[in-house]
């Protein structure tokens, strides 16, 4: 489970988080919904540790974090395949040079969740010659294989055709099904209606709406997230 | 001018033979200028402001005056002040390779900004170390971006080792004078020598490409 507790980010003179308490539960899918510059982002930052100017409190199954790499896997948005590496070793790379699993193991691991998500025959394949589709799921399994006790994805459908976008979907509802608790930061609102099962509404640093799924997309309380949505949803 | 060949013929393995010199010169200097580039590289994206001074004051200085200039200093004026006489294969060498690291350590740097960002933070969300991250995923990317910019440097080296010719190092340039002096025919082993540093510098260019090609992925 992962808890947040009156996190508050501030850069510069910049008051990116303001605040924001939540939670999420093992086999939970949340989604961080919220417009440009509402601070999404900077929240996946600080669970990772790539940012530090920020305070509050992080807990991940009810211990303490403070730099967030050893709980937490990110999926970035656009992917950040390390390009001159095929797919098997980059999926392999972290668990040889973190895990210090011997080179013929790591391979065997990468090749196995590579191959669960239909990758099998792409295992020596650079990412150059990958579809969006399957870099994404290359970034997936890099993470998954690290076995993080929650995942993060940032923009995971952003540039991805529909039918794409619902291969990734299957994807991190099957990865969700395993109980690990999943955070998704998107602005893709079809996306996040059809994944989540709980949505935190974030407007310009604050929770505007903390609800489950069905209940916010279909009677949204505040009436910022109903604006919001009445501006931004297309129908799915 | 076949006859003016005809009279060198007999030297042209002399003026040859400086081929090995002049290769020494570049070969060695690249290789120090490249690793000494490297770590200056390192040293100018490091987190402490001194370093970084450090590297924009080094390269500032070797960037901004003559390397002619640089020699003659290493040559004649560092012994002036150690009393110490030093070589000039090791003057040139010392002078290249200090040269060559101010313009390496740029085309790296500009090779390490080159690499999406993302990948590093991925690789240190995965746990991995800075040196890892560094020598494993950004480095490998950079040097491939920048390999054009990495020959071309090379290429300038090889052809600026001519310097050396004028303190008296018996490289390719300096023998060409030689044997021209002794003949009285300038045109004819100046073009041996041109036509030895073309020829160097084109298997240089087919290496590169070579190197290019296996690198591309």
């Amino acid at each position: 489970m992962l808890e947040i507790n009156k996190l508050s980010c501030k850069i510069g003179e910049d008051r990116i988080l303001n605040s924001i308490s939540f939670k999420v539960l093992p086999g939970e899918i949340c989604t961080i919904i919220g417009g440009s510059g509402a601070g999404k982002t900077t929240i996946l930052r600080i669970l990772c540790g790539l940012e530090q100017r920020f305070t509050g409190d992080i807990l991940v199954n009810g211990d303490r974090v403070r730099k967030g790499a050893n709980y937490f896997g990110l999926v970035p948005q656009g992917c950040s395949l390390f390009s001159h590496f095929t797919a098997v070793d980059n999926v392999s790379y972290a668990l040889r040079k973190v895990k210090k699993y011997p080179k013929a193991r790591a391979h065997a691991i990468a090749a196995e969740n590579l191959a669960k998500f239909g990758l099998l025959d792409k295992l020596t394949s650079y990412p150059s010659s990958l579809s969006g589709g399957q870099k994404q799921r290359v970034a997936i399994a890099r993470t998954i294989v690290m076995e993080p006790k929650i995942l993060l994805f940032d923009e995971p459908t952003s540039a991805l055709d529909p039918e794409v976008t619902r291969d990734i979907i299957e994807a991190i509802k099957t990865l969700s099904a395993t109980g690990i608790p999943i955070l998704i930061v998107t602005h893709d609102l079809p996306m996040a209606r059809r994944v989540a099962t709980h949505v935190i509404y974030l407007d310009s640093g604050s929770i505007a709406e903390d609800s489950g799924a069905e209940e916010f997309f279909s009677n949204p309380r505040s009436e910022r997230a109903r604006r919001f949505l009445s501006e931004n949803i297309q129908p799915c | 001018m076949f006859d003016g060949f005809r009279q060198i013929y007999s030297e042209i393995p002399y003026i040859l033979s400086g081929v090995g010199v002049t290769l020494s010169y570049a070969v060695i200097a690249v290789i120090f200028g490249f690793w000494s580039g490297t770590l200056l590289a390192v040293i100018k994206i490091s987190n402490s402001c001194i370093l970084r001074s450090f590297g924009s004051f080094y390269t500032s200085i070797f960037r901004g005056t003559p390397l002619l200039l640089q020699l003659f200093i290493i040559y004649f004026a560092i012994p002036q002040i150690l009393g110490i006489g030093i070589s000039a294969f090791m003057a040139g060498i010392v002078a290249f390779s200090l040269n060559s690291a101010a313009y390496v350590s740029e085309i790296i740097r500009a090779g390490i900004g080159s690499v999406d960002r993302g990948q590093y933070e991925v690789a240190k969300v995965l746990g991995c170390s800075r040196l890892q991250i560094m020598g494993d995923i950004i480095f490998p990317q950079a040097i491939r971006n920048v390999l054009p910019s990495l020959v071309n440097e090379t290429i300038d080296l090889l052809k600026e080792s001519a310097l050396v010719s004028i303190i008296g190092e018996a490289d390719l340039l300096r023998r060409a004078n030689i044997v021209a002096s002794e003949h009285y025919l300038y045109l004819e082993p100046l073009l041996v020598a041109g036509a030895c540093y073309y020829t160097l510098v084109m298997i240089l260019g087919i290496f590169a490409k070579l190197i290019e090609k296996k690198l591309s992925c």
